[in-house]
Formats: structure tokens, sequence, C-alpha cells
């Protein structure tokens, strides 16, 4: 597939409409209505590789673990006022049957433009949640891995033309970068597909000298709270300067801030933040073609599918914009 | 009098009737919809309920439960002037998040940190503790602004101090106010910032006759950063024995029987462990501290924040200190 410069894609979810009924992991009619809705929203927006916005999910860890037949504990706070519920590993980690393929091959039938295909990856599906069966990390994180692998294998026979393999938890154990390329190593091997890894919200200078070693095609990272610091200020955009990413790997920087609370952002906002990552991760043509946009994670965050689609919408002006101006 | 025992950071909110409906009042606050005064009611029902549960599980200096804080690192730079919220980052080692604050101009108090919260733990409980994260700590998570006063982390942890001696001075009768410093021994923490610490915890309490204790958890005790610890002008250092299994033998070598040591040997579940500990094992643990630690000025406690946990483990592990610090006690 012919992409243009600078292409444009989505993280992965986006808010539920007030008729969505299922979640936990449940294709039901509603949540067939939702992604088939928006599929079509993204491609009338011009959107290069599209994402089925998740409406069958709950939660993007404890859905797995739900899915194995784990036991799901009660509520624990993320910040403010959200939380998560954590599944409790309290036996060996074993798959009987797909997880997301049904909810992939349903939305990719919608469209003739590829529809990436979202995993959690094993680092964070080990981290939140517990474990009171494998006796080191490794053994964990590693058995959560071969259970993504398989999943992975199982979308690629599907047609799958991207994977990404979501790994917010990249920074939380930074001591352990190691573990974390081996776990993504062992969903991504020989695929034979786009690989991404999408990572957001944490210490990323922490963990910015190893991602070159990653073993993706893509990384995509949320971005927008740097950029909007700038090269002054911003330790990690320094460490992408003076060693761009796109030296090693496509990159997508993430331009569009879907935290709970944020409004919709100005064009000229969203194209100063193009341009600032442009400045740091694009200092030559070739490395301008490695990079990719969307927004800094998916949009469920925003709570609101009218307050999102005109993220979006600002999202694809700014983008054309800028690919006027190159 | 005996071991003391007490929680740290926040505590689970839901788990109860009173914490799931102040987490649907929030979810409809939020949307334009709800009721602020029944979010306040609540916050407060909320605050007495966990403060009586601590109490009820033997805690014998509970802490107010924290039930209204954004996150455990930056909350208190809600107060303050010149400083705003920017990006969010991830902390520690679950899915648990805080914000970073970007300091644009000087740090001033624009009012009080301990509120009708605390207040409505004195309601149930005679002697609540107040907790703050610490100025080194906020100012590691916090970035300068282009119109900063600020040079640089101590400049700024200094300032951030100067807020807590101003909060301090309204604190007078506080059985104790503790200050979370987790960076001090974070992995990979660097031990040439920890030479401000001394000097920033000596301004800030200099002339105030209020205990204070310095936590600090997540992390293992390099010598150098155990001796900094120790030699702060505080009344107690709290340390994480569980991440550290080898700090009694540290301990052991040279510690001077001056100071109170919060024995944080029962795990938060932050790493993913949601096991109970077994009670002879600790007991035994705490037991053998008696040689080396003052256990009249120390308190049994959980390592951080039982947060990381649904409310009924929390509950019973805050059981399993009040019991085994009793235990001792006898």
């Amino acid at each position: 597939m012919k992409l243009p410069v600078l292409p444009t894609t989505g993280v992965g979810s986006f808010p539920k409409p007030s008729y969505v009924t299922g979640s936990k992991g449940c294709l039901d009619d509603s949540s067939r209505r939702a992604t088939r809705e928006f599929i079509e929203r993204q491609e009338a927006l011009g959107i290069d590789v599209l994402v089925d916005g998740e409406f069958y999910r709950g939660d993007m860890a404890t859905d797995y673990y739900r899915a194995l037949g784990f036991p799901v504990a009660d509520w624990t706070r993320s910040y403010d006022n959200r939380f998560w519920r954590k599944g409790i590993v309290d036996k060996p980690l074993r798959r009987t049957e797909p997880i997301q393929l049904e909810q992939f091959k349903y939305a990719q039938s919608l469209t003739e433009k590829p529809v990436k295909a979202i995993l959690t990856g094993p680092t964070t599906l080990a981290n939140w949640g517990f474990n009171s069966h494998y006796r080191t990390r490794e053994e964990l994180v590693l058995s959560w891995a071969d259970i993504v692998r398989e999943e992975a294998l199982g979308l690629v026979k599907a047609g799958a033309k991207y994977i990404q393999v979501d790994e917010p938890a990249v920074a939380e154990r930074h001591w352990e970068t190691n573990l974390f390329r081996d776990g993504l190593r062992r969903v991504t091997e020989g695929l034979g597909v786009y690989t991404i890894t999408h990572v957001c919200y944490g210490e990323f200078p922490l963990v910015y000298p190893n991602m070159p070693n990653l073993p993706v095609d893509q990384i995509d990272i949320e971005l927008s709270s740097e950029l909007d610091l700038g090269l002054e200020r911003s330790n990690l955009l320094r460490m992408m300067k003076e060693d761009p990413l796109t030296k090693y790997k496509d990159v997508a920087p993430g331009v569009i801030d879907v935290r709970p609370g944020i409004g919709v952002e100005d064009v000229e906002t969203v194209v100063r933040r193009i341009n600032t990552a442009l400045e740091v991760l694009a200092p030559t043509d070739e490395a301008l073609r490695r990079i990719w946009i969307d927004p800094d994670c998916g949009f469920r965050t925003t709570k609101s599918p009218t307050l999102a689609y005109k993220k979006m919408d600002v999202m694809m002006e700014a983008v054309k914009q800028v690919r006027e101006c190159l | 009098m005996g071991l003391k025992s007490t929680l740290v950071g926040p505590y689970p909110r839901v788990g109860s009737e009173c914490g799931d409906k102040l987490r649907r009042e929030l979810n409809r606050l939020y949307e334009g919809n709800g009721d602020p005064e029944l979010v306040r009611s609540l916050r407060k029902d909320l605050t007495e309920e966990v403060v009586h549960e601590m109490a009820a599980a033997g805690i014998s200096l509970p802490n107010s439960g924290l039930i209204d804080v954004h996150d455990e690192l930056t909350w208190p730079l809600e107060y303050a002037d010149g400083v705003r919220f920017g990006g969010m980052k991830k902390i520690f080692h679950t899915n648990v998040h805080y914000r970073q604050a970007l300091v644009d101009s000087e740090v001033r108090r624009k009012k009080p940190l301990v509120g009708d919260l605390y207040k409505a733990a004195l309601n149930v409980h005679p002697a609540v503790k107040v907790e703050f994260p610490g100025p080194f700590t906020m100012a590691k998570h916090s970035v300068l602004g282009k119109g900063s006063p600020y040079s640089d982390l101590k400049d700024l942890a200094e300032a951030y101090a100067r807020l807590f001696r101003e909060e301090l001075s309204s604190l007078k009768d506080a059985p104790l106010v503790q200050f979370n410093e987790p960076s001090l021994i974070a992995p990979g923490a660097k031990i040439e910032y920890m030479g401000i610490v001394p000097e920033l915890y000596s301004k800030m309490l200099s002339g105030l006759d209020i205990p204070v204790a310095v936590w600090t958890f997540y992390g293992k005790y390099s010598p150098k950063a155990l001796e900094m610890l120790l030699s702060l002008p505080v009344e107690v250092v709290g340390l994480d024995f569980a991440w550290d299994t080898e700090l009694d033998a540290q301990l052991r070598r040279g510690l001077s029987r001056d100071k109170g040591i919060g024995i944080g040997v029962i795990d938060s579940g932050d790493r993913g462990y949601i096991q109970l500990e077994d009670p002879t094992r600790v007991l035994e643990r705490v037991s053998r501290m008696r040689g080396y630690v003052d256990l009249e000025k120390s308190f049994l406690s959980c390592n951080a924040t039982l947060e990381h946990l649904p409310r009924d483990y929390a509950r019973r592990k805050a059981a399993l200190i009040g019991e085994i610090a009793k235990r001792i006690s006898e």
C-alpha cells in the first residue's frame, strides 16, 4: 500500500457511544454498529491505517485475564477517579481460543484500507495484574508473551498487515529493559507483517537509549505534552534530537492530547507540535519518510465521541497544512 | 507503650457502598452533572469510614486515608500559585500516574493543604498522622518553566520546603507529620543529588517542635543513602523492608538507636504480589530487630500505600500489621 508523507493512523480505542451495551471483550450488535460507524468516519477523514475503536473492550489488561479464565479482583486506582480491575494469575497461562480474532475480522471486513490489529503487550499484562503462580518475573512476562504471540499469529493468518503491541508499561520497571525487549521479541519475531509498539505516559528518558533495540518496525509514542514543553525544557526531546529514533525505526509521535478534561486543541497548536516533532525526529528527508502522525493514545479517555471526532478533525487538518509546507 | 503501627499513603477508596457512590458521583461531576456538595459530603463520610477501618484493624496511628488526592506525588501543588500541571506520567510499578508539575513562577502557598478531611479523620480517632509527598520527590517530578525563578533541583526543592514550612506552623498538634520521599531510593537514583537533602530538611524544620517522619519506599538502600537518611533531623525514618530484604543486616551493623524506624515490612502490592504475609515469619523478623531498633520509638507498617491492592486485601494487610504490632508489644 502506498502511503503519503506523514501517514496518519489511530492508536486504538474510541469513546463508546451511549448505545453500546457490550464490553469485556464481547463483540455484540451494539459494538458492531459502533465499529462500522467509526470505520466509516475514519475513511471519510482520509486516515491511512485504521483502528477498530475497541468498542467491545472493557479494559486493555483485564479483558485478557477474563478471556483466559483468571479471577479478577476489585477496583484499584490508577489516578484521580480512574480505576481498573487487576486480574490474578493463579495458574499457568494458557490460551484455549482466540481473544480478539473475531473483532479484527469484523473491522477489516468493513473497509479496503488496512485495519491495525491491536494487542496488549506482555510486560503491560504482567505489570497490571497480580501474580501468585510464577516464581520469577521472567517466567511471568515470557509466558504472557507466548499468549500474545499465539494471538498475533492468528491475526496475521486472518490477514492483519499491521500488528500493534500496546506497552504503556514500558518504563515502569526501567531496570528490566532486556526482559521488556525479550517479551516483545517473542511476540513479533518472524510475523512477516509491519509491527508497532505503542508506549504512553511513561518516564521515557529512562528507557529511550534502549528504544532503538526494540524488535518492531515502528514506535508509537505519546508526545504532545513534551512537544508543548519544547526542546529547551523537555529532556526527552533533547535526547531525541541528539539521537533521533528515526535512525532506527519508523516513529509515530502523538500530537493530540487525549487526557480527560483536555478540550479540543486548535489547529495551530497541533501544527506547532508536528513541526516540533519534525525538528527533533526528521533531520533528513529519509527520516521524514519514517514519521507517522497520530493521537497520544486511544481516545477512550476523552469520554465524548463528539469531542474525540473534533480532535480527529483537527489532527487531519493540521497534517494537511504541514504536508503543504513540506 | 510498645511498637506502634501505621499505614502509608492513600487508602483504597472503592470497595464499600460509600466509596463506590463517591466514584460514581465524581464521574457525574466530571461529566458536568454531579453535585459538588454531595461529593464533599461523601468524601467526609468516606474519610471517617476508612479511618475507622484502620483503627478497627488495630492501627495505632492512622493517616486520614488521603481519599481526595489526585495522585501521590504532586497533589500539594494544587494548593500553590506558580505551578500548573503538565503531562501525565506513570510512576512506580503498576498502572499508576502522577501529574508533572510545571513551575512558571515563584511557588507560593495559596491555601492550607490540610483541611476538612483531616478534621473528619479526627472525629473518628484521637491521633491522626498528617502525610505529604516530600519536597525532594516533588521537585524530582517537576519541570522548570521559562519564567521560573528557580535554577535547579535544589532551588526548587527548597521552594517546596518553604511551602511545607508554612503549613507545618499550623500543625503543631499533629502527632506525626510524614514526608514520603520515594525518589531518594528509587532504582537508578543518583547519590550526588542526595547531598542536598539533609540541609533541605534542616531548613524546613528548623525551630519547629513537631515530630516528623521521612518515609522511603520502592528501592534498596546503599550504605551512603542509609547513612544520609539516618542523619536527617527527624524523629522517624521509614524504610522499605519489603523491597530490600538485606536491610536488616545493614541496620544491624550500625544503627544509632536515637531514631524511630518505620518498619515497612508488609508489601503493599505495587509489584504485583497479592498474597498475605505469613504472620509468624514477620513476627520473627521484627522481633529480631529488637537488638538494634528501638521498637518503642518505631512503627510497624506497610512499605507504601495499600492503594494498589483491592480494599478487602488492604483491610487484611492492615489487620496483619495491627495484630503483629500488638503481639510484639505484648
